[in-house]
């Protein structure tokens, strides 16, 4: 790591089996502090299953998690998230009944610091700019639309000022305008200095975001490395991507799921 | 004490249960099937102290509190652990348990239950005229409101809804949600409980068919038709279903008839409320949200 000695989030020699199907074997990955490093790999390859192991909501597996210099293994979410690691859903999961705003309340509040109102006011209004939701701080989550729920979602984790975010599927259900929006948003909160970590299929967007890149298969990382590299890489290339390149070629579009 | 006047008493002590359920259901999204017990626990606890000891009424309201706060914190702490599904049977079982020991054990009187309680008395006032008895019940309901109120308008109340709304998406933004939700359930128990005190003072009786599972069933019934999560909704369901009875026997309907009748109207709200009114007949901001397919 030279420099930047101490990794954001270490996993080591994770084993997950669920019901006696290994899903992890031996899995060991170093997520570099700064910076937006891409997890690629097939459907149920174990993507989310791995960001469930560093987020505390996996519970039986043998192996170490670091977060930072502290050994992370076995914590719960809750402590996680308190430990600066904030992570936003596939399918979002706001708080449908309460507003935008107290969907951010939540988030704010558990995260082990203290704010005077007013400071957290502006913290929230600060959070909702960000994410180009200002107008809607007062609506109800579950009167927005998809895209919209996710970029409050957004808002929720980046409202924390985590050191770590984690992003499962960023462009998943979003359209190609949608998509740009979104990742500009991502690349504004690299640049506050948080360490990002996205699983993503949309190679476009893995190509246009990530710095690395780490490759999911085998129930272990089987490469890892700039994103150029690997992306650009004819054997991964054709093992795992073969089908969407064709549909690329074939049909112009790149918006696999 | 005159007809109606037993009514409001009947409505405000009920609204006070339904309300301390809807604490459960309406902000927590827990289903407890055990609501009655410990509103019975609150009963029996006064009953037996003052008949057997001649404790005080207060102190009896606050072993009642105490006792069934530690019910529920057991019941909650143990299902939970394994899922909220599990708490609907849990409580269900420890429903059926409480109504079989009440009905066996010679402390409670068994089924014929306990007679013959005194008139609460506070600090050295007995409440023993329907005035009195309308003025307190109708307090109990107003600083049970407070109570709830207070609760689900603070962070508490806000993480708690998070937790029902999403629990994995509370846990990941680190609310403790199972501590929450068990403290929720003893804080409901334990206002369910100074409700059985004063109901037991007002009818002088602690019978366990008072106490048993169709009441359980009563209660939700008054939550969920009046409409889940709306503290304003679920006491008009309060008065609502304690009418029922006596509106069946207005209409001069035979006697014989008024108690299958009134589970048949029950049974019949049930079914067509949520299907017409699906968020109860008064909804609410706070109510839960169904997810909408995308």
């Amino acid at each position: 790591m030279g420099e930047l000695a101490v990794p954001a989030i270490q996993v080591r020699d994770i084993h997950l089996a669920y019901s006696g199907v290994p899903v992890l074997k031996g899995l060991t990955l170093e997520i570099p502090r700064g910076g937006i490093t891409a997890l690629l790999g097939t459907n149920g390859a174990g993507k989310s299953t791995l960001f469930n192991v560093a987020t505390g909501f996996a519970r039986s597996y043998s192996g170490e998690v670091f977060i930072g210099d502290q050994v992370a293994t076995g914590w719960s979410p809750q402590r996680v998230f308190r430990a600066g690691v904030a992570r936003v859903f596939q399918d979002v999961r706001l708080y449908r009944s309460l507003t935008v705003r107290e969907n951010l309340v939540v988030a704010l509040r558990h995260a082990g610091r203290h704010a005077s109102t007013k400071s957290s006011r502006d913290t929230i209004d600060a959070a909702l700019e960000r994410v180009v939701m200002s107008d809607y701080a007062e609506q109800r989550a579950s009167d927005l639309s998809f895209g919209q729920q996710k970029r409050v979602a957004l808002a929720r984790a980046i409202v924390t000022q985590p050191s770590v975010l984690l992003l499962d599927e960023p462009s998943a259900g979003l359209d190609p305008a949608a998509v740009a929006r979104f990742s500009d948003m991502i690349r504004a909160a690299r640049d506050d200095g948080m360490t990002v970590w996205i699983i993503e299929h949309n190679r476009d967007v893995v190509s246009d975001l990530a710095d690395r890149v780490a490759f999911l298969a085998d129930h272990k990382i089987i490469a890892e490395g700039p994103t150029a590299d690997i992306v650009g890489d004819e054997y991964l290339a054709r093992l795992y991507l073969g089908d969407r390149i064709e549909e690329t070629v074939t049909g112009g579009t790149t918006s696999g799921t | 004490m005159g007809y109606w006047q037993t009514l409001v008493v009947l409505v405000a002590l009920f609204g006070s249960l339904a309300v301390s359920l809807n604490l459960l259901l309406g902000s927590g999204g827990i289903f407890s099937v055990s609501h009655a017990l410990v509103f019975g626990v609150g009963a029996y606890a006064t009953a037996i102290l003052e008949t057997r000891t001649g404790a005080s009424f207060l102190v009896t309201v606050l072993v009642g509190m105490a006792l069934a706060a530690l019910i529920n914190l057991l019941i909650a702490g143990v299902s939970l652990r394994v899922s909220e599904d599990y708490l609907i049977i849990a409580s269900f079982g420890l429903q059926l348990i409480g109504t079989t020991v009440l009905n066996g054990w010679s402390l409670t009187g068994g089924a014929d239950g306990i007679y013959g309680v005194p008139y609460p008395k506070i600090f050295g006032w007995t409440i023993d005229s329907a005035g009195a008895f309308i003025g307190v019940s109708i307090g109990l309901l107003v600083i049970t409101v407070v109570v709830v109120e207070t609760i689900e308008r603070s962070s508490w109340g806000l993480a708690l809804r998070a937790a029902r709304d999403d629990e994995v998406g509370a846990r990941a933004y680190g609310v403790h949600t199972r501590m929450l939700k068990t403290a929720t359930c003893v804080a409901s128990g334990a206002l369910a409980a100074v409700v059985g005190s004063l109901y037991v003072g007002f009818i002088t009786l602690a019978s366990p068919v008072e106490f048993n599972i169709q009441i359980s069933i009563l209660l939700l019934s008054m939550v969920v038709i009046g409409g889940t999560g709306s503290t304003v909704g679920v006491i008009l369901g309060a008065a609502l279903l304690e009418y029922v009875p006596q509106g069946l026997q207005q209409i001069s309907l035979p006697s014989n008839y008024i108690g299958p009748g009134q589970q048949v109207i029950y049974g019949l709200m049930l079914v067509l409320i949520p299907l017409l009114r699906p968020r109860g007949i008064f909804p609410s901001r706070r109510a839960p949200i169904q997810r909408r397919e995308n």
